[in-house]
C-alpha cells in the first residue's frame, strides 16, 4: 500500500520540477513584514524539496469569544509564529473574529472563511496584512474557480422558503464583492468544481436538531449559468467533497445524535451523476476530517474506529482515487498516539509530510504536529492557539 | 409566642450584645422609632445583609456581591443572566431559597438573581455551612452552600393599612413603578406588591486592546454599543404571615419577562452588528410554610408548586448569524418537606427531615424525552452541647429517580441509568474559649449536585448516564471581637477552607461546536482563605440592631487558589480554573445620620483566566469598581418620602466578568418613595 504514495509523491516530485522553480533560494530573500514577530524557533528538519514558503494554521476558537486566530510556520527561518493576524493588523477591532471554519490560499492571497463573524477575511499570504473584508453570513466553506469565489452558507437567503435552508454566494475576485446567490439544501457544507459545475454536499446537521433528519443530497450548480443543475440523492449528514476529474467523492460525519451510521465515503460520476462503487473498505472508512489533491487523485484523512465520544482507534489514511485503493496507518504504536484530539491535518506532498492539528479539550490552546507520512516519526511540534483546525501552505507566485 | 414575630432571624452567634430575639413589644418600639430613619447593621463579619442595605442597592445582585468567597457570574446590563457561585464550587452547588423554600430550575439549576426586586425581601443570608441553629429542610441540609432571601412580611403593628409607591429609574432607559399594599390584622400581616421594569438597556463600552511592540503600543480603543438588551418584566406578589396556634407563612409569586439577549461581542460585518435573539419568561409558584406552637417539640411543614415557562428564539430573517431556534420550556414542580428537632437530653437536640420534589419538563424540541424527576431527602442529625463546645452531625440521604422517552418516538418511559442516590455527612463541631470574644468552627461535609435535565436530556447534547457531581468541602474558622469602647467595637474573621470536586460535569464538543455534550470528566481542587475586619461606631452604644446613628466599615479579602486536576499531562493540569481570581476583596463603608444613608462599596478582583492555561492571552483584566448609593428619608405630611441614589461604577471601569460581555460604565439611577 506505501507503494501509493510512493508513487503519489514520486508523480508530484515530477511535477513540481517540471512546473515550479521555486527553491529555499529565492524564498529566504522573500521580504515580509511580518519578519518582526517572535515566534517560537522549530526543528523542522532539513526542509529539502519543500518548495512552500510558510504553513498558515487557522485555530477556529470557541463559538462566541471571538478568539479565532491564525498562525504560521515560516520554513525559511524556521519559526512559529501565534496569532499573526492580530499582530500585523493591530489596529483592526476585534481582530480575525470568531469561529474560523476554512482556510485557502489563491495566488497570493489567504482567505479565512469566519463562521462565527459572518465574514470572509482576505489577507496578504505575504504578511498577512488585511486587504478585504466579504461579509458573508454563517459561511462554511470556500473554493476557487475561474474569477470567482464560491463560498458556503448556512444563512437563508429565500425568506419565502423553509428558513433553515443554506446557500452558496458567488464572489467577484477583481472587485471582491459578492455578485450572486443561490438557495440550496440544509446546512451545505463543503464544495468542488468538476467540469465546470460545483459540487455542494448539504449536511443537515442542524435541521436534524428540529425535524429529526438529515438532508442526503448533493447539489450541482453550472459553474457557467450559475443555476442548479441536478441534486444527486446520497448519504445522510454529509460534510466533505473532492473530485478526480472524472467523479466526485463525498464523505460524511457520523450521526452525531443518534449513533446509528458511522461516517465514509461515496463516489459519483460527474457527468451521469450516477454512484460509482467503491470497494467496502473505502465506503466504510471513517472520517473526522479531510484534505484532497483532485490533481494527484488523492485523499487523506484522518478518522476514528471507535467515532462516539470518547472516540478512539484514530488514524491517518491515503486514498488513491484512481485505484480506488486506501491505506490506513493507526496512531496506536507510533508517536502519533499522545495526540488527544486530532482536529484538523494537511499533507506537504513534496516532503511527504503530515500535519495534525491536536485540539486537546477544545477550550484550552491545541497543538500542531508534525510527522512523517507513515507516521513512525515525529518531526516537530508547535503550541498553536485554541481549536486548531484548517491548514494551508503557501509558495509565492 | 415570644419569637414568633422576630422578623430579622436569630442568628447563630453574634458577640454584639445587641437585641436580635426582639419581642413584640420590643420590635413595635424600635419600629416605631426608626419609621423616619436608616439603619445599618451591627453584625459586621457574619455573611448577611439586612433590609436598608438591601434597598439601597440598584438590584439584588449588587448587594450580594458583597460577599466574600464569591463569584456572581454577570453577563452584564439589565437583562443580563446573573448567578452566584460559591467558593468555585459552581452555581448549580448552591440552593437559593426564598424564606427557606428552594427556587426551583430543574432544566439548568441557574436562579438568576438579577430577577428579584430589592424591595421585597428585608434580609440576605449567604451560608457555606450547614449548622445556623434554626430549624431547616433536609434539602437545605444537604445542600453545598445557600442563599437564603427573606420576604419583607407585614408588621403586626402600627397602621392597619400602608402603602408605598415608587418610582424608580434613569440608566439604560430603565422606568420601573411599583406600589406595594401593606395590611395586618390581629393575627395576620399581608403585603401585596406590584411592579413593572422596562428598559431599553443599551450602554456604551470600549473595546480595547493593545500591544506591547519594541516600537512603543499599538492597539485599537473603538466604542461600542450594547444592543438588544431590552428588558419588560412584571413581578406581581402576595405575602401572608399569621399567627394563631403557630406560624403560617404563605407567598404567592409571579415573574413575567421578555428580553433582547445581546450575545457575546465578537467581530461582524458593519451590517450585521446586533444578535436578535430574544427570550420570555413567565415564572410563577405558591409556596406555604407552617410551625404549630406548644408541642414539645420544634415542626415545620413546607410546601411549594411551582410552574416556569420559556420560549427562546432566534430572528433568522432579521439577523443572518441566527441558526433558527424557536422553543419552548415549561417546567412544573411540585415540593414538600417536614422538619422536625427536639431535645433528648440536656445538651443534646435531634433533628430529622424529610423532603419529596416532583419536576417535568416539557419542550416541543424535536426528540425531547420529556424528563420527570421525584427527589427524595432524608436527614437525620443531633447536636450536642457541652461547655464552650458544640458538636452536630448529621446525615443526608438523597435519592433521585428519572423518567424519561428514550429518543425520537414516543416508545414508552425509560429509566434505565435514570436512578441516582448518594449519602451526604456532615460533621461541625464549635468552640467558644471566650464568649463574646473568641470562637473557633470547623466543619466537614460531602454534598452532591444532581445533573440538571438539560445536561442528561437535552436533545442530541445530554447525557443520560451521568452521575451527580460530589463536593468534599472542609472549613476552619475563628472569630475575635474586641470592644474597644461602649460604642465603638472591631471584628476578625479569618477562614480558611479546602473544596474537592469530583465527576464535575464538563460540556465537551463531540464533533464540531454545535454538538456539545456533557461529561463527568473534571477534577477541581480548591483551597481558600477569606479574611474580614470590620469596624463599627454607635452613638447609641449598640442598643438597636441596626443602629440609627453611627457607621460600618468591612474590609473584606479573599485568597483562592481553585485548581484543575481533571487531565494529568495537560496544559490545563494545576491550572486556575476559569473565571476565578486569585486574589479578590471589597471594601464596604455605610453611614447612618439623621435620615440620611450612605454607602459606599469598592470591590476589586485580580486578573482571572477565561479557560484553564493561565496565559496571557486568555486573560480578562483585572478591575475595581466603586458604587456610592446615598438616601434621605423626609417626613412628608402622614407619610415618609425616601430619595435614593446610586451612582454605579464611578470610576467608569471597563470590564468583564464573562468573557465577550462586556459590563456597563459609569451609571446612575435614582428612586423616589412615598410611604404613608
Amino acid at each position: 500500500m506505501k507503494k501509493i504514495t510512493l508513487l503519489i509523491f514520486s508523480c508530484i516530485l515530477a511535477t513540481m520540477f517540471a512546473s515550479c522553480v521555486k527553491d529555499d533560494g529565492p524564498l529566504s530573500r522573500i521580504t515580509s513584514d511580518d519578519n518582526k514577530l517572535a515566534g517560537e524557533k522549530i526543528r523542522v528538519g532539513e526542509n529539502k524539496n519543500n518548495p512552500y514558503y510558510k504553513l498558515f494554521v487557522l485555530n477556529e476558537g470557541n463559538f462566541g469569544r471571538n478568539n479565532s486566530s491564525l498562525d504560521f510556520l515560516r520554513f525559511t527561518n524556521k519559526t512559529y509564529v501565534r496569532d499573526a493576524f492580530s499582530q500585523m493588523n493591530r489596529d483592526l477591532a476585534l481582530g480575525l473574529g470568531d469561529t474560523g471554519n476554512d482556510l485557502q490560499v489563491y495566488a497570493n492571497s489567504l482567505w479565512a472563511v469566519m463562521n462565527g463573524s459572518g465574514l470572509v477575511e482576505v489577507m496578504s499570504a505575504v504578511d498577512e496584512k488585511h486587504i478585504a473584508t466579504i461579509p458573508v453570513p454563517q459561511p462554511r466553506f470556500i473554493t476557487f474557480h475561474d474569477g470567482f469565489a464560491y463560498v458556503t452558507s448556512y444563512a437563508n437567503i429565500n425568506k419565502d422558503s423553509e428558513e433553515d435552508l443554506g446557500s452558496i454566494f458567488k464572489i467577484d475576485l477583481r472587485t471582491l464583492k459578492k455578485v450572486d446567490s443561490l438557495s440550496l439544501g440544509y446546512q451545505p457544507e463543503q464544495l468542488t468544481v468538476c467540469k465546470d459545475q460545483i459540487f455542494v454536499v448539504n449536511g443537515g446537521g442542524n435541521h436534524r436538531w428540529n425535524h429529526n433528519s438529515y438532508d442526503k443530497r448533493i447539489t450541482v450548480i453550472s459553474a457557467v449559468t450559475f443555476e442548479i443543475k441536478k441534486e444527486i440523492e446520497s448519504m445522510e449528514n454529509l460534510k466533505w467533497i473532492t473530485n478526480d476529474g472524472q467523479n466526485v467523492w463525498v464523505a460524511n460525519m457520523y450521526d452525531t445524535a443518534a449513533g446509528t451510521f458511522g461516517s465514509g465515503f461515496r463516489c459519483y460520476n460527474a457527468d451521469s451523476y450516477r454512484e460509482v462503487d467503491l470497494p467496502e473498505d473505502i465506503k466504510n472508512l471513517h472520517v473526522s476530517y479531510m484534505v484532497a489533491y483532485p490533481s494527484l487523485g488523492a485523499i487523506y484523512v484522518i478518522g476514528a474506529e471507535q467515532e462516539i465520544y470518547p472516540s478512539s482507534g484514530y488514524y491517518s489514511a491515503a486514498i488513491s482515487m484512481k485505484e480506488k485503493k486506501e491505506t490506513k496507518y493507526p496512531f496506536e504504536g507510533t508517536p502519533a498516539a499522545g495526540i488527544q484530539n486530532p482536529y484538523g491535518m494537511e499533507v506537504n506532498v513534496y516532503t511527504g509530510e503530515l500535519y495534525i492539528a491536536d485540539a486537546g479539550d477544545w477550550v484550552n490552546p491545541g497543538k500542531v504536529a508534525s510527522f512523517s507520512f507513515d507516521l513512525k516519526e515525529k518531526r516537530w511540534e508547535a503550541n498553536a492557539g485554541i481549536l486548531p483546525a484548517h491548514f494551508a501552505l503557501y509558495y509565492p507566485l | 409566642m415570644r419569637k414568633l414575630l422576630t422578623i430579622t432571624a436569630v442568628l447563630s452567634f453574634c458577640g454584639v450584645p445587641a437585641v436580635h430575639a426582639q419581642s413584640l413589644s420590643d420590635t413595635l418600639e424600635i419600629k416605631e422609632s426608626l419609621v423616619s430613619a436608616f439603619r445599618i447593621d451591627n453584625t459586621l463579619a457574619s455573611q448577611h445583609i439586612l433590609s436598608d442595605k438591601i434597598q439601597a442597592a440598584p438590584n439584588l445582585a449588587d448587594a450580594i456581591r458583597l460577599f466574600s468567597g464569591i463569584q456572581i457570574k454577570d453577563y452584564g446590563g439589565v437583562g443580563g443572566l446573573k448567578t452566584i457561585n460559591v467558593r468555585s464550587l459552581g452555581s448549580e452547588h448552591t440552593t437559593v431559597m426564598i424564606d427557606g423554600i428552594p427556587v426551583e430550575n430543574a432544566q439548568n439549576m441557574q436562579v438568576d438573581l438579577g430577577r428579584f426586586n430589592t424591595y421585597s425581601f428585608s434580609r440576605i443570608e449567604l451560608s457555606s455551612n450547614p449548622y445556623s441553629g434554626n430549624i431547616r429542610s433536609a434539602r437545605e441540609m444537604g445542600s453545598g452552600s445557600s442563599l437564603n432571601l427573606s420576604t419583607d412580611y407585614a408588621d403586626l403593628y402600627g397602621k392597619t393599612d400602608s402603602f408605598i409607591v415608587r418610582l424608580h429609574g434613569g440608566a439604560f432607559g430603565t422606568f420601573a413603578p411599583s406600589a406595594s399594599w401593606r395590611h395586618h390584622g390581629k393575627h395576620y400581616g399581608m403585603t401585596l406588591n406590584a411592579s413593572l421594569r422596562t428598559a431599553h438597556g443599551r450602554y456604551r463600552f470600549h473595546e480595547t486592546k493593545y500591544i506591547r511592540t519594541p516600537e512603543g503600543i499599538a492597539g485599537y480603543d473603538t466604542v461600542m454599543t450594547r444592543q438588544n438588551c431590552d428588558l419588560t418584566s412584571v413581578t406581581l406578589d402576595w405575602n401572608l404571615l399569621a399567627s394563631t396556634n403557630g406560624r403560617l407563612k404563605v407567598k404567592g409569586y409571579f415573574y413575567g419577562s421578555g428580553r433582547g439577549l445581546p450575545g457575546a461581542v465578537v467581530r461582524r460585518p458593519q451590517n450585521a452588528i446586533t444578535c436578535k435573539d430574544r427570550q420570555d419568561d413567565r415564572n410563577a409558584f405558591l409556596q406555604a410554610s407552617y410551625e404549630p406552637y406548644g408541642l414539645p417539640l420544634q415542626v415545620k411543614i413546607q410546601g411549594k408548586v411551582g410552574y416556569d415557562y420559556l420560549w427562546y428564539r432566534t430572528d433568522p430573517k432579521h439577523d443572518a448569524q441566527a441558526t433558527p431556534i424557536s422553543n419552548h420550556f415549561r417546567q412544573t414542580s411540585a415540593y414538600l418537606s417536614a422538619a422536625a428537632s427536639g431535645q433528648i437530653a440536656a445538651g443534646l437536640n435531634y433533628k430529622v427531615a424529610s423532603d419529596v420534589l416532583y419536576n417535568y419538563l416539557d419542550s416541543d424540541m424535536a426528540g425531547f424525552a420529556y424528563p420527570n424527576r421525584v427527589t427524595t431527602w432524608l436527614a437525620a442529625g443531633a447536636d450536642y452541647l457541652a461547655g464552650p463546645f458544640r458538636v452536630d452531625a448529621t446525615l443526608v440521604y438523597e435519592l433521585a429517580r428519572d423518567w424519561f422517552r428514550k429518543g425520537s418516538d414516543a416508545g414508552g418511559w425509560a429509566v434505565s441509568n435514570a436512578t441516582r442516590d448518594k449519602v451526604s455527612p456532615s460533621l461541625n463541631i464549635s468552640w467558644v474559649p471566650l464568649l463574646n470574644v473568641l470562637r473557633f468552627s470547623g466543619y466537614a461535609r460531602r454534598t452532591y449536585r444532581l445533573p440538571s435535565f438539560n445536561d442528561l436530556y437535552y436533545t442530541m447534547v445530554g447525557n443520560s448516564s451521568l452521575v451527580p457531581e460530589t463536593a468534599d468541602q472542609f472549613g476552619l474558622k475563628g472569630l475575635f471581637q474586641y470592644r474597644f469602647s461602649r460604642t465603638m467595637l472591631s471584628e476578625l474573621e479569618v477562614e480558611g477552607y479546602h473544596n474537592e470536586l469530583d465527576n464535575k460535569i464538563v460540556a465537551i464538543p463531540t464533533t464540531n461546536l454545535y454538538r456539545w455534550s456533557m461529561y463527568n470528566i473534571g477534577k477541581a481542587r480548591v483551597n481558600g482563605i477569606e479574611a474580614k475586619y470590620g469596624l463599627s461606631y454607635d452613638r447609641d452604644g449598640f442598643q438597636s440592631d441596626p443602629k440609627m446613628d453611627g457607621f460600618d466599615i468591612v474590609i473584606k479579602y479573599t485568597w483562592l487558589r481553585a485548581l484543575d486536576y481533571s487531565t494529568p499531562g495537560a496544559i490545563t493540569y494545576k491550572s486556575q480554573i476559569p473565571y476565578t481570581p486569585i486574589h479578590s476583596g471589597s471594601v464596604s463603608a455605610s453611614a447612618v445620620r439623621k435620615g440620611w444613608r450612605i454607602d459606599l462599596n469598592a470591590i476589586t478582583a485580580t486578573k482571572r483566566w477565561y479557560n484553564s492555561t493561565q496565559l496571557p492571552e486568555y486573560e480578562l483584566d483585572p478591575y475595581m469598581t466603586i458604587d456610592i448609593w446615598m438616601s434621605k428619608i423626609l417626613p412628608v405630611r402622614d407619610g415618609n418620602l425616601t430619595l435614593r441614589l446610586s451612582l454605579n461604577n464611578i470610576l467608569n471601569e471597563q470590564y468583564e466578568v464573562v468573557t465577550r460581555y462586556p459590563m456597563p460604565g459609569f451609571n446612575a439611577l435614582g428612586t423616589i418613595e412615598y410611604c404613608f
